[in-house]
């Protein structure tokens, strides 16, 4: 039988404003229970919102990136409904007018591009935080549950992708770029552990002759990437299944259960959906010229795609070196700072995507966490260019400046680890190694050549890995050379 | 002009989440269709021409800078919960079974 799958993203996004929507309150995550609240985030009758211009900026300038059109006149509306994090009985959002429409977002899978639209880009409030006491944690299993109004009234972004999405890996690539955009425009520090990037979706799977079925599933509490990619394979097999048997779907919401790793239809008593938005009365409309953009404009970085290219082509890199360094900004910046200082910019590279990458995923953090800073790697590559330290040497010295942040120099001299480049002591310690080892010398001398690693080895470990490969090579061939006539 | 019937009334009041008796119910069909028969006379004003609003002021872009302000005390912002619960407002059993 023959599927067509059409999935929908919709993502919500914690802005990074230090205050709240429409009130002067802390943003920080994290604090004591009900400490960041005030009449306004708690929905007192007779408060009244002001709007934080910063989250509007911030929305134009996600909505910019992802080449959506501004809205020259937008406001916000109320959607009214009840549920128990949303004191006020409605929620301040966006409905018809929102600040920005119908951009899209090219995504890239096996070197096929795809284009995926964004059909809007809406802000909002978040709402309160509940928290359900019982063994999981978990609403179905609660014995009891709490508000926690310090989320309530965050500015909160809404991305809507049209139904484009075909697979999960197209899914996946959407949201990774996403993010990863999100992250570069510093609007979001989009932890999905606190729960500031979290993804809901709509699924539709039917028969490739059924064309007029518009039944969809929503899927609910996809809050990391590996959900994302359990909870849709889940969904698409669950509704292929009914479908084969010849039996029907219905519109429903289900909730991702993370420990089944499997669906289930949300156990809340259903509220009916009829928001009945109206144009917040308590919020005049705003106008959104040229100018404004213009300036929001000037405040995008260079995107992720763009700047990958640039850096292929800048710097001669090949595809999967580009790939791992443009993974984040920071660490863009930081080959980006270590090529204006130093001319070898593949030499870097090799350095970022092999040592520096292994110790960061074994540290489980950030390259703007780790204690090396570019001008620490740039030194290193200097010493090792000038001879002052082997490549060999190099690693261990990476190793302590990742653990110490000191520089390779300070390293070096403290451990000895400078490289032995004398020639008469480097001789010295050849003729010690020739002589102690007149059998090996018998079986080089009559023809077995691959015994001269034997003597590399061995002058190695007598310096301690210090002396200069190069050099020893040399030598060590001529000697023997020598002792052949 | 379209009317509003007894069932409208019920959905509007499923969604407010009102428990109405039969007598309310009927009485609320005939207040809100007087109100509804006073707002279908303002619309047989000539509006053509008048671009839609949806304030009466003609403010536009009212803002504030991004700035904290102190919030009010955890015991304040608690005062008015029935139930408190490790310092969060405790709410009733959620679910339907
Ligand atoms: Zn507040």
């Amino acid at each position: 039988m023959d599927f067509e799958i059409k999935i929908g993203l919709e993502t919500h996004v914690e802005l990074l404003t230090d205050s709240k929507m429409f009130c002067g309150c802390s943003t920080k995550f994290g604090s004591p229970p009900n400490t960041q609240t005030c009449p306004i985030c708690l929905g007192h009758p007779g408060t009244l919102p002001v709007i934080n211009k910063k989250a509007i900026n911030y929305t134009i300038k996600v909505a910019l990136a992802l080449n959506c059109k501004i809205a020259n006149f937008t406001q916000f509306h109320r959607k009214n409904y009840f549920y128990p994090d949303l004191p006020k009985g409605y929620q301040i959002s966006q409905y018809d007018l929102p600040v920005g429409l119908n951009g899209y977002l090219d995504i890239e899978l096996d070197g096929n591009k795809k284009r995926i639209r964004i059909s809007r880009v809406h802000i909002e409030e978040d709402t309160a935080k509940l928290i359900h006491f019982g063994k999981t944690g978990r609403i179905s299993e609660a014995v009891g549950s709490g508000l926690d109004f310090n989320r309530s009234g965050i500015p909160l972004l809404e991305i809507v992708s049209a139904p484009d999405i075909e697979n999960v890996e197209q899914a996946k690539a959407y949201v990774v770029l996403l993010k990863r955009i999100l992250e570069y425009l510093e609007i979001s520090d989009c932890n999905m552990e606190e729960g500031k990037f979290r993804i809901d979706t709509n699924i539709s799977v039917r028969k490739k002759e059924d064309i007029y079925s518009k039944v969809r599933t929503e899927l609910k509490n996809l809050n990391s990437f590996r959900f994302l990619e359990k909870g849709l394979s889940y969904e698409i097999k669950r509704q292929k299944e009914i479908l084969s048997k010849g039996q029907k779907l219905y519109m429903e919401t289900r909730h991702f259960d993370s420990e089944t790793m499997t669906t289930k239809p949300m156990r809340v008593k259903e509220v009916a959906e009829d928001y009945r938005y109206f144009p917040e009365p308590d919020l005049v409309p705003m106008i959104i010229d040229k100018k404004w953009v213009e300036e929001i404009k000037k405040t995008i970085p260079e995107l992720p795609y763009r700047r990958a290219k640039r850096i292929k082509e800048q710097y001669n890199l090949p595809n999967n070196d580009v790939q791992i360094i443009t993974s984040t900004k920071e660490m863009a910046d930081f080959f980006e700072f270590c090529a204006k200082t130093y001319p070898y910019p593949k030499k870097i590279s090799n350095w970022i995507t092999g040592d520096m990458l292994y110790y960061l995923n074994q540290e489980q953090i950030q390259i703007e966490e780790c204690k090396i800073k570019p001008q620490n790697l740039v030194e290193m590559l200097r010493m090792i260019d000038k001879g002052l330290i082997s490549g060999k040497i190099a690693k261990s010295v990476f190793k302590d400046m990742f653990k110490t942040g000191e520089m390779p120099e300070t390293i070096v001299r403290r451990k000895g680890l400078e490289q032995i480049s004398d020639v008469e002591k480097i001789s010295n310690i050849i003729d010690e190694v020739i002589n102690g080892n007149p059998d090996v010398v018998k079986q080089y001398l009559s023809g077995k050549e691959q015994v001269l690693a034997f003597f590399i080895g061995q002058v190695m470990k007598k310096t301690k890995g210090k002396a200069n490969p190069r050099i020893v090579n040399d030598i060590l061939k001529k000697k023997l050379k020598r002792m052949s006539f | 002009m379209e009317k509003i019937s007894i069932e409208d009334v019920k959905h509007v009041a499923k969604l407010a989440e009102l428990d109405l008796t039969e007598e309310e119910i009927n009485k609320f069909v005939d207040q809100l269709n007087i109100v509804l028969e006073h707002a279908g006379k303002i619309s047989e004003i000539d509006t053509s021409g008048v671009e839609p609003t949806s304030h009466a002021i003609d403010f536009k872009n009212v803002f504030r800078d991004d700035i904290v302000k102190k919030s009010v005390n955890k015991e304040d912002a608690l005062s008015n919960s029935q139930k408190i619960v490790q310092d969060l407002f405790e709410l009733p059993l959620m679910i339907e079974e």
